[in-house]
């Protein structure tokens, strides 16, 4: 199942995991547009896990920061794992130096995104 | 490369002055953290145009001092300007409701920062970064 539409971020599901790319540049309707679709996804598809990749966007301003941490606190208090993967050395080197926390788990890239989402539903399994 | 300016009025604007930011440094030699930190300055001054003074400019300059060269970004807006720069530069402060990575954040960014700001007459941002 995917959402693809004109203005909006394409999300696909896969056996319960949401996958999103963001893009290099995303503007302020598009990360309004993301929030509404990403929540209404969670709950029409009943995912348990969103793995959200990052690697396009090249720059990550304090107003594009505020908006994707706020969307993925509000995705987490639907009780979805979030996994974020891809951050660039320059963004990651910014956030460090303003202090900006997004406190998930990264992921290298898309892979390692998935290994997270695995190993997490593996331990709540064992439990 | 002479100075290269960029009207801001809308959202298309900052995304294009930002990328030029971002590629005039990396094109003197910038390492791509160094180039993320001034185009993230950079798109967090011309975001305060946007969100408080509607329109303004930018202007980009390559520097040099003989030894290494550099970029500055002139910031300006004839907006509302602000009444309490001090304020408006101590952490964790902004007007916009959001937590301090306003100014206080493009001053950790860069190498050199200089704000001049008349209420009712609008705002000059100055920041420089070396390679």
């Amino acid at each position: 199942m995917s959402l693809e539409r004109a203005g909006r971020l394409p999300m696909q599901v896969s056996r319960g995991c949401i996958q999103v790319a963001f893009p290099m540049e995303p503007t302020e309707s598009l990360l309004r547009q993301f929030r509404r679709d990403l929540l209404e996804f969670v709950r029409d598809q009943s995912a348990d896990s969103v793995v959200v990749d990052l690697s396009s966007l090249q720059v990550l301003d304090q107003e594009e920061f505020n908006s994707i941490r706020a969307t993925l606190d509000m995705t987490k208090l639907l009780g979805v794992h979030v996994v974020i993967t891809g951050l660039r050395p320059g963004i990651v080197a910014v956030m460090a130096e303003l202090e900006m926390d997004l406190p998930y788990p990264a992921g290298r890239d898309l892979d390692h995104g998935f290994d997270l989402v695995r190993l997490h539903r593996e331990k709540r399994t064992s439990r | 490369m002479s100075p290269v300016r960029f009207r801001i009025a809308d959202e298309a604007d900052l995304q294009h002055a930002t990328a030029e930011a971002h590629q005039a440094f990396l094109g003197l030699g910038a390492t791509e953290t160094q180039a993320a930190k001034f185009r993230t300055a950079v798109s967090e001054l011309v975001r305060n145009i946007l969100k408080y003074a509607d329109r303004g400019h930018l202007v980009l300059t390559e520097l040099t001092d003989g030894h290494r060269v550099g970029m500055r970004a002139l910031v300006a807006d004839k907006g509302p300007g602000i009444a309490d720069l001090e304020l408006a530069l101590a952490d964790a402060y902004s007007t916009s409701g959001t937590l301090g990575l306003g100014l206080p954040g493009v001053r950790r960014l860069v190498d050199q920062f200089h704000i001049e700001s008349e209420p009712g007459s609008g705002t000059r941002v100055t920041i420089e970064v070396w390679t």
